[in-house]
């Protein structure tokens, strides 16, 4: 785990593209050594294909009712079993997985568009600009992620949209401080001071060296933050406040299916044990990355 | 003593300042509601006058700032406003179901610190062998897992399957057990991960060497002596993912019915309550405020070296 390194690319110039293209064959090597990471990477890709192709896979319409077929237990025809609408369960999963790793993906990256520009302004300007935002995080910090998302959503309401976004401002807070952390510590780099020294422009510096040395740990971070915003926006699909049925996204699904547990307990089983096994696959994927990328973002 | 006050002092302010700054969020939010909340509060049956009477009785005729300086009046008279749903005070009905929440929030605490603590230093003790993997795998599960759906997973393993526990409610002392559980499991694996790897820097330092060629058993040294200095990272994470806890405590509630003000949260949600909604998130933020104070004021028992008054 130890000689990593993707090389910082600090000044620009110094190490050439051959070293570069090692050092990187080397990380990928080491990330494939790590059979967690590739475990997860793999039931990633999975979900990914099962969603992408669901189409060709499934023959099923995965909002379709037949009320005759209702709680079919799993069986050759329908191999996860039917619903309490008699929508085939496996569809709906396969379906469902394009809403939810929407959600992931977009959620965080609106994060990091959010929390990152924040944190890298309050770390590198410091003083008054740095309190405001810093208060500013603390006051998010104080509802948590999943608190913050339910306030957000009671307010602008239930939908895709809403839970994206409320997912998504969950965790900016977490993007400030990580983004701040960088900046604080780059600010006091040689060559941050000395592009300061010779007078570059303080948003041309923040672009052209803080933000693009604190792409790894940006990276790694989001990665990892990725499963977070997947266990919330399935909440308040659970709760029945995220995006709504028939869609079938798997907190929904799971939320509809629990009322059912006493006698058809595998509909509640497969969107529960779905939404696991994608944020387990972020999570270990994220792990793995960080053990290759930046080992000092390990808690 | 007198460094400790001025730094309470210190907490106690800029405690204050996050709670003045989580309440101007929950009135500035309501100018977001869409369409008109006196409406919505009045119900579809209410004449343009009684609309008009419940908007000026909740103020919203007013800009945010004063609308902002009546919420604080109020709050300080511990007034709240009333619920748009039963018209019930929203502090009587907060004060009746709280006691439940912080039951189960103690106790979700309690299971994850004990057996996050247990887990950590088993890893640490076993570092790279079969038990430390074993640990690492639990762990990244743990965050991994929906707590809504591990309670479902419960509930038919230990009340449909095995018929040992209660489903639902809070009726009795055995309907504790698998909301606890439930909610202890995430922080029982944050607390694992953290436990190991500040046990491992522990376990590495000079004092622990020279502890040992003492002769000092195995067993004191590590419980007694590494695990006492690793206490105030520990404590640091069990104060910050209290927040997530209360966050995992409001989906519980809902799986388990238990009658704590998550569950009002929910409802109040689903029935445009904002008045109670507003309550109830302020009283969530405000104790995960307390809760970290609580845990900075805990280092110094644990750990004399550390002074916070510097």
């Amino acid at each position: 785990m130890a000689e990593i390194a993707v090389p910082e690319s600090g000044g620009g110039g110094g190490d050439s593209l051959a070293r570069r293209e090692r050092a990187q064959l080397r990380g990928l090597r080491t990330l494939l050594r790590n059979k967690a990471a590739v475990f997860g990477i793999l039931v990633l890709l999975l979900f990914a294909v099962l969603a992408a192709a669901a189409p060709l896979l499934t023959s099923y319409d995965p909002t379709e009712q037949s009320l005759s077929d209702a709680f079919l237990k799993p069986s050759g025809a329908h191999l996860l079993g039917t619903d309490n609408l008699g929508r085939d369960i496996l569809a709906r999963i396969m379906y469902g997985g394009r809403y939810t790793l929407m959600i992931g993906v977009l959620a965080v990256s609106l994060a990091t568009a959010i929390g990152v520009p924040l944190g890298l302004i309050s770390g590198y300007l410091g003083g008054w600009v740095d309190m405001v935002i810093q208060r500013i995080a603390d006051i998010m910090l104080a509802f948590n992620p999943f608190l913050l998302a339910l306030l957000l959503v009671a307010v602008i309401g239930v939908g895709l949209k809403s839970v994206i976004i409320a997912a998504g401002f969950g965790v900016v807070p977490q993007f400030i401080r990580l983004a701040r952390g960088q900046a604080l510590s780059l600010r006091e780099e040689v060559y941050v001071q000395a592009a300061d020294a010779f007078g570059s422009k303080r948003m041309t510096t923040l672009r052209r060296h803080i933000l693009r040395n604190s792409l790894t740990p940006i990276v790694v971070f989001a990665t990892l933050n990725i499963g977070l915003t997947v266990l919330v926006a399935a909440g308040l699909g659970f709760l029945g406040l995220g995006v709504q049925s028939p869609t079938p996204e798997w907190g929904t699904m799971l939320g509809e299916a629990r009322e059912y547990i006493f006698y058809a307990s595998y509909t509640s089983t497969f969107p529960g044990l779905a939404i696991f096994l994608v944020v387990l696959g972020f999570n270990l994927a994220g792990d793995g990355l960080r053990d290759v990328l930046d080992p000092s973002l390990r808690a | 003593m007198r460094g400790l006050s001025t730094y309470l002092m210190g907490r106690l302010v800029a405690a204050v300042i996050t709670l003045l700054g989580v309440s101007f969020v929950l009135v500035a939010l309501i100018q977001f509601l869409p369409g008109d909340p006196a409406r919505v509060i009045a119900g579809l049956r209410a004449t343009p006058e009684q609309v008009a009477r419940i908007r000026q009785q909740m103020g919203l005729d007013e800009s945010v700032p004063v609308q902002f300086w009546r919420f604080l009046e109020h709050l300080f008279h511990g007034n709240m406003g009333t619920s748009a749903r039963t018209g019930d005070s929203v502090v009587s009905e907060i004060t009746a179901r709280l006691p439940f929440t912080l039951e189960l929030a103690i106790l979700g605490t309690l299971v994850g610190v004990v057996a996050g603590i247990t887990l950590g230093v088993i890893a640490a003790t076993h570092k790279d062998r079969l038990l430390d993997s074993f640990v690492s795998m639990v762990g990244v599960m743990g965050i991994s897992m929906p707590v809504y759906w591990l309670g479902i997973l419960l509930i038919m393993l230990f009340s449909v399957k095995l018929q040992m526990l209660p489903v639902s409610g809070a009726a009795t002392l055995s309907s504790l057990v698998l909301p606890s559980v439930t909610l202890g499991v995430f922080s029982m694996a944050i607390i694992a991960r953290m436990t190991r790897s500040t046990m491992i820097d522990e376990l590495g330092q000079d004092y622990v060497r020279t502890v040992r060629a003492k002769g000092v058993v195995e067993r004191v040294v590590v419980y007694r002596h590494a695990l006492r200095n690793a206490f105030v990272p520990i404590l640091t994470v069990i104060g910050l993912q209290f927040g997530t806890l209360l966050g995992g405590a409001v989906l519980t509630e809902t799986v388990f019915a238990w009658p704590g003000i998550g569950r009002l949260l929910v409802d109040s949600i689903s029935a445009r309550d904002y008045p109670m909604v507003q309550g109830i998130v302020f009283v969530f933020a405000a104790m995960f405020i307390v809760v970290n104070i609580i845990t900075d004021l805990l280092y110094t028992v644990v750990d004399p070296r550390v002074r916070l008054y510097g």
